[in-house]
């Protein structure tokens, strides 16, 4: 119940202010809306926006909780309907609120209506800047008490504008390729740490925008360690397992052992303890080690300018892998390793999908022996704003991942806190596919068949344009030849004639050399001498051959060319068209998946609902019967098929891959629609933060106008007049305040009868269902293996860890078994309960409170138009009240998400003590051993 | 009698224990359960109740102030008189009446406009404490070097 804390405080100003007379000092008491920063994150949509009914905020068909859309047909068949008391005016005028005159109220009320963000926060800075304006010749009346109070009620306002945050928790089983989506999401190559941890070490990583401007820290992180008395209890639970009394278990060494899994926890934070050295250190012997005790309760901070680097330095504090140390051959040298001691790492980056505010918080799938770091898990969940889950898109839909991933106690779990509409679907990997596979299960073959056309007409145009291009290749080479021959001829004609010039004689054999030299005298004897004009006549002869060769060749070139570059078209046309079947593929199989995990989500909501209604009624369960609008429910389920390698790729980054296919544009990897989305998941947060700002700035300038307009010089009115009004305003005044008092009165009292009739009457009925099962579920544990029971080394290791243990097989929770009836049997009536029915009441206060300070106003404003007095300063008030009307309506939701802030801790408290009532037994049960029993047997004997 | 004391082993007596316990603490154990969470609600509604009451009796305040300087301060007898708080005044007005351009122009920016206003802003951006204050001074802290792993001695050393 820490988060309620604040109240406390709240509660201390107003048993002060409570003091004050109905007529307090000018600048005292300017209501201030803490709703920032008096609770935790607000719960981004958990909220209703506003209303279309005007300011008087008649609103209550938009007040639903748009995470839970329950049926509106239970509501009428139902006897929950709440109906709101009836409004009655005792300032004797009927209430009217007056058109808005031209002022900074009625820019600021506009703005209020708002619904972008970026404009809300520029509207911000401004009003601080305004704020500063204001400041300066407040600060110049240093003696002055209206000018220091006007003075802290700025800092007030001030201190409103405070950015908020958006807790999205991300889980998935291991290989669902969550830490490749993040790193996608954070447009970083690798940046979040992975941990092979076994041995049920859960480590929860938080990531957020790092708000320094630093280069050389553009990259943080701080890694909490547990606490030296969270180490200190793990250790004697470990030491339990790994000693049994005569030495070192004979499971130690098997990793998947419990006492294995214990052992190597141990050995990781002591490498250097052999198992004689740990068998006689005593637990405050370890704790005293001083590597050990240097770094438990610390925080390490760690920052980098460079990602690579810091991932490495990460890495070496979060990894569980003992890395080879050394060349091939040589023992490895033994390393502390930290992480069984991490509690929690937080990141720091500048990521543009987080600079909204977004808090991504990579939540471990397994359960934590350690209850430190269990802890800090669950209050990620309870504080979460998105929960994403991500799962392969080859498995989502075929394990029914949307339906089974979550299991039921996580699902109640969600009903419990209202936020099944805070579930958003990842399917990763949609860049592994088989084309094939895809064409015969989504029955692609018509919409692939013109592809198919075309691969084929480009297969054929390949084959015939592949030959031309042999051909041509042939031919051209058979060209080369000639022109090399008629080359070699014009060379050798060419010396022949300058032989015969010379006086010797050539004859016709005589073609080339060699020939020459091989020809016998009688041969060359018949041969006739060539003339020098039968010489030249051949050279002009082959250089006419040699140039028909040349050219045929640069036309054989030019043909190559043009078919080659034909044949590429042809490959690039393919690959395009490659790429576009795959594409298609890829997204048939997309809006598939979507479709069926959008379904099995609604279908699982269902399943329990109905579990849960058969439950508590099995006499008046009609399956028929919907609780909630399931179309709605697998309607506003959000889901993203994403691609993080094909997005890393196209971005540049992950060089040393190979090429991702199917992907030609950012888009289609679905990582920047989901970037969009985790900013998205902050706007709530931010419009609730900045319309807060706004309309307590709308008021300070309101007060502060009429302060300063204010000079006391006013000929206006005689002494007799304003003490006459001053009686009637503080009359009128004291009935506002009975009025307003009254209606919290009705609200909390009728908030109380709510919550007695529709959930504190079944407690007692839950509770003995439980009481009737819990001799049965304990009786299941003992049972023998084959019919299901535990194995004894897991029972006892179970009551060892008072009923929480997460081995080999699987998370025991035995307080959560025992728990279990009471918890399935309340949950639709406190799901009923603080989604809808406490909402109504609350959502009818400001009705009553619009109307009662309207009322107030036309009360006041007429008697100063009877009078014709003050009319222009009541004037001032009239958009005030349109102000004040908006308080009221944001106060409403305000409590509301308080109201569910708390009921969140409270729906976790059911499991917690019986927990606590099992104690005794559980330390009970962990005494025996065997070696007793046989000391007590042999006795017996 | 042996036979009979062989076969129970310390699983049977863990099993029997838990039986005994379950059995005789079961009806209590739930009632209690119910009596804390009712605790637990009924707190949560007290709470409730202050925080709303409190908020309210602030609104309450704030309108109670406001609607008395309608009338002006001379009915308590609390005159202006100063040439210094005169002049306070009037800039303070000043301001008020001029912001409602400076809002205005924020209603008829584009999106291109607003992020160009926020970019020179440092609104959204906390104070953090310079780099040598990085560790905190509470909690003892072990160096880091930028340059990588091992060097805070934590690789290899131990005791």
């Amino acid at each position: 119940m820490s988060n309620l804390a604040p109240i406390a405080a709240d509660q201390a100003i107003f048993m002060q202010q409570n003091d004050h007379s109905d007529t307090p000092d000018p600048a005292e008491g300017v209501d201030m809306e803490y709703s920032n920063s008096d609770f935790p994150v607000q719960r981004q949509d958990s909220l209703p926006e506003p209303g279309t009914s005007g300011f008087l905020g008649v609103e209550q068909s938009g007040h639903e909780d748009p995470r839970t859309p329950i049926k509106a047909g239970e509501e009428h068949s139902s006897n929950s309907t709440y109906v709101p008391r009836t409004i009655s005016n005792t300032f004797g005028v009927d209430a009217l609120v007056d058109s808005l005159s031209t002022s900074v109220q009625k820019t600021l009320q506009r703005l209020l209506q708002v619904s972008l963000p970026e404009r809300l926060e520029a509207a911000v800075v401004k009003g601080i800047s305004v704020l500063s304006e204001i400041e300066e010749p407040l600060l110049a009346l240093q003696r002055d008490p209206d000018a220091q109070k006007w003075l802290q009620q700025i800092e007030m306002v001030r201190d409103l504008d405070k950015s908020s945050r958006a807790v999205i928790g991300v889980v998935g089983n291991t290989g669902a390729g969550k830490s490749s989506v993040i790193n996608a999401l954070l447009d970083e190559e690798r940046l979040v740490p992975t941990n092979c941890m076994r041995a049920c070490t859960a480590v929860v990583t938080e990531i957020s925008y790092n708000k320094i401007d630093n280069e050389s820290a553009r990259y943080r992180a701080e890694i909490e360690f547990i606490k030296p008395k969270d180490w200190r209890r793990e250790l004697a639970v470990l030491f339990e397992e790994v000693f049994d009394g005569q030495g070192l278990s004979k499971d130690a060494h098997n990793p998947d052992s419990i006492a294995g899994v214990a052992y190597a926890k141990i050995r990781a934070v002591y490498p250097k303890h052999t198992k004689d050295m740990l068998r006689k250190s005593t637990i405050d012997e370890l704790m005293n080690v001083a590597s050990v005790n240097g770094i438990l309760g610390t925080t390490k901070r760690i920052q980098s300018r460079d990602c690579a680097n810091f991932y490495q330095r990460l890495q070496h504090y979060v990894d569980s892998q003992q890395k080879p140390n050394g060349s091939k051959g040589v023992k490895p040298v033994l390393q502390l390793q930290l992480w069984p001691l991490i509690k929690v790492v937080r990141i720091y980056t500048k990521a543009d999908a987080l600079s909204t505010g977004a808090v991504i918080v990579d939540l471990p799938g397994v359960h934590d022996s350690n209850a430190a770091r269990a802890a800090v898990a669950e209050s990620y969940i309870k504080e979460c704003t998105g929960l994403w889950i991500v799962a392969p898109i080859t498995r989502a839909v075929d394990d029914k991942a949307a339906k089974n991933l979550l299991g039921t106690t996580f699902k109640s779990q969600l009903k419990y806190d209202g936020s099944i509409g805070a579930v958003t679907f990842i399917c990763s990997k949609t860049d592994d596919i088989s084309e094939t596979e895809a064409i015969d299960a989504l029955q692609l073959k018509d919409t692939m068949a013109k592809y198919e056309a075309e691969r084929e007409s480009i297969n054929l145009e390949k084959l015939t344009v592949g030959g031309q291009k042999e051909r041509a290749q042939a031919d051209r080479e058979e060209s080369d030849v000639l022109f090399e021959h008629h080359d070699d001829q014009v060379t050798h004609w060419e010396e022949a004639l300058d032989k015969i010039e010379s006086g010797e004689s050539v004859d016709e054999m005589a073609s080339t050399v060699k020939k020459r030299k091989r020809m016998t005298s009688a041969e060359t004897s018949e041969d006739q001498p060539l003339t020098p004009e039968e010489v030249q006549s051949k050279i002009d002869e082959h250089k006419r051959l040699k140039r028909s060769a040349r050219q045929r060749g640069i036309n054989l070139r030019d043909d190559i060319s043009t078919l080659q570059k034909r044949l590429k078209d042809l490959e690039k046309r393919k690959a395009q068209i490659d790429q576009e079947a795959k594409a298609l593929c890829i997204k048939g199989r997309n809006d598939w998946s979507r479709e069926r995990i959008c379904d099995d989500f609604a279908e699982g909501i269902k399943e329990l609902d109905q579990e849960n209604a058969a439950e508590e009624n099995p006499n008046e369960f009609d399956p028929e019967e919907e609780v909630r609008d399931y179309e709605e429910v697998a309607r506003s389920l959000p889901v993203f098929c994403v691609s993080s390698r094909a997005y890393q790729k196209l971005s540049g980054r992950l060089q040393k891959d190979g090429g991702v296919s199917g992907f030609t544009a950012l888009d289609q990897t679905e990582i920047p629609q989901l970037q969009a989305h985790c900013r998205k998941l902050t706007e709530a947060g931010r419009l609730q933060g900045c319309k807060n700002f706004l309309n307590n700035l709308s008021r300070l300038l309101t007060s502060l106008s009429l302060w300063a307009s204010d000079d006391g010089s006013s000929p206006e009115s005689s002494t007799q007049q304003r003490k006459m009004m001053q009686v009637f305003v503080t009359k009128n005044l004291q009935t506002l305040k009975t009025k307003l008092e009254e209606a919290v009165h009705n609200t909390m009292e009728d908030v109380e009868k709510s919550l007695e009739r529709h959930l504190l009457g079944h407690l007692t009925a839950a509770a003995n269902k439980a009481a009737k099962k819990a001799v049965h579920t304990s009786n299941e544990w003992g049972l023998p293996r084959d019919q299901g029971g535990l194995f004894w080394a897991t029972y006892k290791a179970t009551v060892r860890r008072h009923g929480v243990f997460h081995g080999a097989a699987g998370a025991k929770d035995f307080n959560k078994e025992l728990s279990a009836p009471m918890i399935k049997n309340l949950l639709k009536c406190w799901e009923k309960t603080f989604q809808r029915c406490l909402p109504e009441v609350f959502n009818a206060f400001p009705t009553t409170a619009n109307t009662t300070i309207a009322n107030f106003h036309d009360a006041v404003k007429q008697r100063c138009e009877g009078q014709n007095l003050w009319k222009s300063r009541v004037a001032r008030l009239n958009d005030n009240i349109v102000v004040l009307q908006s308080a009221f309506n944001d106060l409403a939701k305000q409590t509301i998400s308080n109201i569910n802030e708390a009921q969140r801790e409270i729906n976790r408290e059911f499991t917690p003590s019986v927990a606590l009532a099992m104690g005794p037994t559980y330390v009970q049960c962990s005494q025996e051993n065997g070696n007793a029993l046989l000391r007590s047997s042999c006795t017996d004997t | 009698m042996l036979t009979h004391l062989v076969g129970l082993g310390s699983f049977a007596r863990m099993k029997e224990i838990m039986y005994d316990k379950i059995s005789a603490d079961k009806d209590t154990m739930f009632q209690n359960t119910t009596l804390e969470v009712r605790d637990q609600l009924d707190r949560m509604c007290k709470q409730c109740h202050q925080t709303l009451h409190g908020r309210v009796q602030r609104m309450y305040d704030a309108v109670a102030r406001d609607y008395m300087a309608v009338i002006g301060k001379e009915a308590g007898g609390d005159r202006v008189t100063g040439k210094p708080e005169k002049l306070a005044r009037k800039k303070v007005e000043d301001v008020i009446l001029q912001s409602e351009a400076v809002f205005g122009e924020v209603l008829d920016w584009d999106l291109e406009q607003l992020e160009s206003a926020m970019l020179g802003e440092s609104r959204r951006v906390v104070e953090i404490e310079p780099e040598a204050d990085v560790e905190d001074a509470t909690e003892p802290l072990i160096e880091l070097s930028d340059d990588g792993v091992g060097e805070d001695g934590l690789a290899e050393s131990e005791e």
